[in-house]
């Protein structure tokens, strides 16, 4: 094409622009295709895992009789469950006894096998607990033995117990020496009370 | 030739569109259940549970004194009720020994109630010290002289 003055549209031009924006346009597909490979940020990955596990925990499970399935003393029987929840019902934000005193006898039998159900790759700890004043609730804090001059007198949140033993399950995380931890509150009721579920997945990993 | 132009660009125009259009969803705070979560379980405690519990000394202050108006309210209505009644300070008080202990001491707590106007007033707000760089609200509707209204839990961080 003879190139008059002035001119700046040409075939050329646009096959150069077509061809520029057809490879530019692949090199951001595949960009972004390697980006999502690798995945989120591990920070926001464990962030993730332990919001999914607050909510299975906090519903009923499934099977949603498990409770009555299992002996929480042989793993050989947790095979049944499916995912592990202490909901009494979808839906309902209340608690079920049994399911939290099975849960608990699952946590002392084996640990590792009850992480495996919780299908996470993280250490885990979640606790219970429920709020009260021991100024306001003297009776209920001598109940439970809290001594009058502790620490624990002062605090408003008290563990709840269940058979006779506060309600956590798995590894505290200074126990085991965690160096990266994300927390997930929940809340429910049990014993006619407001409770808070936290669930901690923890690493004895970094992030760098 | 035009439209081979033409298909291609399109084809490219396609591609991007697809490209930043499919996004992961955005990652959600881990304050984002927790007004939604509490909210359901005042819409569930009812007070008659609440009666000769140690833990919750106002809540029985309230319900001895027959200060609402049905025994088996939930504790958000009994909230509500009071509020609307003008008990403006049980229905804080009430309010307060529910949720202070509860929500961790990083967060702000306000509970707000849809009044005539169709604004919300605030029943009780506790900040602590907290921004509001994540928020979260649960909501829940009363029935309170022939309206309904909303009352809504607001957590912060």
């Amino acid at each position: 094409m003879s190139l008059r003055r002035g001119q700046v549209w040409s075939y050329d031009l646009m096959i150069s622009v077509v061809a520029f924006m057809l490879v530019l346009a692949f090199l951001i597909f595949f960009w972004w295709s390697v980006s999502t490979a690798i995945g989120m940020p591990r920070g926001e990955r464990m962030t993730e895992e332990a919001l999914d596990m607050a909510d299975i925990l906090m519903s009923p499970g499934n099977p949603s009789n498990w409770n009555d399935t299992v002996n929480s003393s042989l793993t050989s029987t947790w095979g049944t469950i499916a995912l592990l929840g202490v909901g009494e019902s979808f839906g309902s934000p209340r608690l079920s006894q049994s399911k939290l005193e099975k849960l608990l006898a699952m946590n002392s039998t084996n640990y590792t096998e009850l992480r495996l159900k919780f299908k996470t790759n993280y250490q885990f700890y979640v606790e219970m607990k429920e709020f009260y004043n021991c100024s306001a609730a003297a009776m209920l804090c001598a109940l439970r033995g809290i001594p009058v001059n502790s620490s624990e007198y002062q605090r408003l949140d008290h563990f709840v117990p269940i058979s006779g033993q506060n309600f956590t399950i798995g590894i505290y995380p200074p126990s085991g020496s965690a160096r990266s931890i994300v927390a997930v509150n929940r809340f429910g009721v049990y014993n006619s009370s407001l409770v808070r579920i936290r669930v901690v997945l923890w690493t004895n990993q970094t992030w760098q | 030739m035009d439209a081979l132009f033409a298909l291609a660009l399109l084809l490219i125009s396609a591609m991007l569109i697809i490209v930043f259009l499919a996004r992961s969803p955005a990652f959600p705070p881990p304050t984002s259940e927790v007004s939604s979560n509490l909210m359901a379980s005042l819409k569930s405690l009812r007070m008659s549970e609440l009666q000769g519990n140690d833990r919750y000394p106002y809540a029985n202050y309230v319900i001895t004194s027959n200060l609402t108006s049905t025994f088996n309210q939930t504790v958000i209505e009994a909230i509500a009720d009071l509020y609307m009644a003008n008990r403006t300070a049980e229905a804080y008080n009430l309010t307060r020994e529910m949720l202070e202990p509860a929500v961790p001491s990083t967060y702000g707590i306000e509970l707000l109630i849809e009044n005539t106007t169709s604004n919300f007033t605030c029943i009780f707000n506790s900040t602590r010290g907290a921004s509001r760089n994540q928020v979260s609200a649960g909501r829940h509707f009363i029935y309170y002289n022939n309206a309904a209204r909303e009352v809504r839990l607001v957590v912060y961080s």
